[in-house]
C-alpha cells in the first residue's frame, strides 16, 4: 500500500460528524449549566501565585542557608565540600603530610633494612665457616 | 483557528454562553471524530463529548492563552476523558453493533466510505494509544505536529517520530488486512 494510498484512506475518515440532533440537545444542556463564577478561579489561581512565590523565596533562603553554613554545622562534608579554597588547602595539607610521613617511613626502615642485611651476612659467613670446618673434620677423621 | 477566537474566549470566560457556544459549534466536529475513533461506539463518543464540552464551559477561566491554542486544550480535555474511560471501565469489550455507529456520509461514494472507515478503524484499532492519537490528529483532523507536541506534551520531534512510526505500523496492519 503506497503512502498517498494510505493518506486517501484516512481522509476518507473526516466524513465522520456527530448527529446534528444530538449536537443541538447537548448544546443547549451546556449552555444552560450555571458556569462556575470567575471569582472562585480568581481566588484559586491568586492562592496558587503566592503559595508558588512562596515556595519560590522559601527554597531560595534554604539554599543561601544552607550554603552559607548558617542552616548546617559547619563541620558538616557537604558544606565543607562546597568551598573551594577549604578543599585546596586540604588537598596540599594532606599531599605534605603524605610525603613527610613517607620520609619518616624510609629514615626508619633503612637503618632496620641495613642492620638486617648485615645479619643475614654474618649469618651467612659463620655458616660457610662452620661447614668448612666440619668438611676438614671429616677428611681428618677419614686420613689420619 | 477561529476569527476573533481570543476575544470569543474571554467573553466566555466572563460568563457569555453564546461566545462560548460559538467555539462549541466550530470545535464540535474535529473533537467528536477525534472522540469517536477512540471508542469506536456512537452513544459512548456522545457522552464523553458532552463531558468535554461541559467541563470545557465549567472551567474556561482555567484556560489562558500563553502559545496554546484553544483547540489544544479542548483535545487535551477529550484525551484525558476517554484515558478515564477506559481506566474506570475495566471490562472494556467493544461490541461491534452498526445501528450504533451511526455516521453522517456525504452523499456520494457511501459504500467506498464504509468499506475503508471498518479496515481503516479497524487498524487503528491495533495501534498503541499515542500512535492512534498521532494520526487521528494529523491526517484526519489535520492538526500540525506542534499542535500535537501540545496536546500530547510531547517535543515536536517525538510527535514526528511517533508519526512515522505510525503510519509504518497502519502500512503493515493493512496490507494484512487487504
Amino acid at each position: 500500500m503506497s503512502y498517498d494510498y494510505l493518506l486517501e484512506y484516512l481522509k476518507s475518515l473526516k466524513s465522520i460528524n456527530p448527529d446534528s440532533d444530538f449536537l443541538s440537545r447537548s448544546r443547549n444542556l451546556i449552555l444552560n449549566q450555571p458556569k462556575r463564577p470567575a471569582y472562585v478561579f480568581h481566588v484559586r489561581n491568586q492562592f496558587l501565585n503566592v503559595f508558588k512565590f512562596s515556595l519560590a523565596i522559601g527554597l531560595s533562603l534554604i539554599m543561601f542557608l544552607s550554603l552559607s553554613g548558617k542552616l548546617f554545622p559547619k563541620n558538616n562534608i557537604f558544606v565543607a565540600s562546597l568551598n573551594n579554597k577549604n578543599l585546596i588547602k586540604e588537598s596540599l595539607k594532606a599531599d605534605i603530610n603524605i610525603q613527610l610521613a613517607e620520609v619518616k617511613y624510609y629514615k626508619e626502615t633503612s637503618a632496620q633494612v641495613t642492620w638486617a642485611l648485615s645479619e643475614i651476612i654474618n649469618n651467612e659467613n659463620n655458616a660457610a665457616i662452620t661447614r668448612l670446618l666440619k668438611e676438614k673434620a671429616r677428611e681428618n677423621d677419614e686420613n689420619p | 483557528m477561529l476569527e476573533e477566537e481570543d476575544k470569543l474566549i474571554k467573553k466566555a470566560q466572563k460568563g457569555e454562553a453564546e461566545s462560548f457556544g460559538i467555539l462549541y459549534d466550530h470545535y464540535s466536529s474535529p473533537i467528536y471524530r477525534f472522540i469517536f475513533l477512540k471508542v469506536n461506539n456512537k452513544s459512548l463518543a456522545e457522552d464523553l463529548f458532552h463531558e468535554v464540552f461541559l467541563s470545557a464551559w465549567q472551567n474556561i477561566n482555567n484556560y489562558s492563552h500563553k502559545g496554546f491554542p484553544f483547540s489544544s486544550w479542548l483535545y487535551q480535555i477529550a484525551r484525558n476523558r476517554v484515558i478515564d474511560y477506559y481506566r474506570t471501565k475495566k471490562d472494556f469489550t467493544e461490541i461491534s453493533d452498526e445501528e450504533d455507529r451511526f455516521i453522517t456520509l456525504t452523499a456520494e461514494n457511501v459504500i467506498d466510505h464504509s468499506l475503508n472507515m471498518e479496515k481503516i478503524k479497524g487498524a487503528l484499532d491495533q495501534l498503541s494509544e499515542e500512535q492512534s492519537n498521532v494520526i487521528i490528529l494529523r491526517f484526519i483532523n489535520d492538526l500540525s505536529p506542534a499542535e500535537i507536541a501540545l496536546v500530547l506534551n510531547k517535543s515536536e520531534g517525538a510527535v514526528r517520530l511517533m508519526q512515522h512510526r505510525a503510519i509504518a505500523n497502519l502500512k503493515k496492519i493493512l496490507n494484512k488486512k487487504l
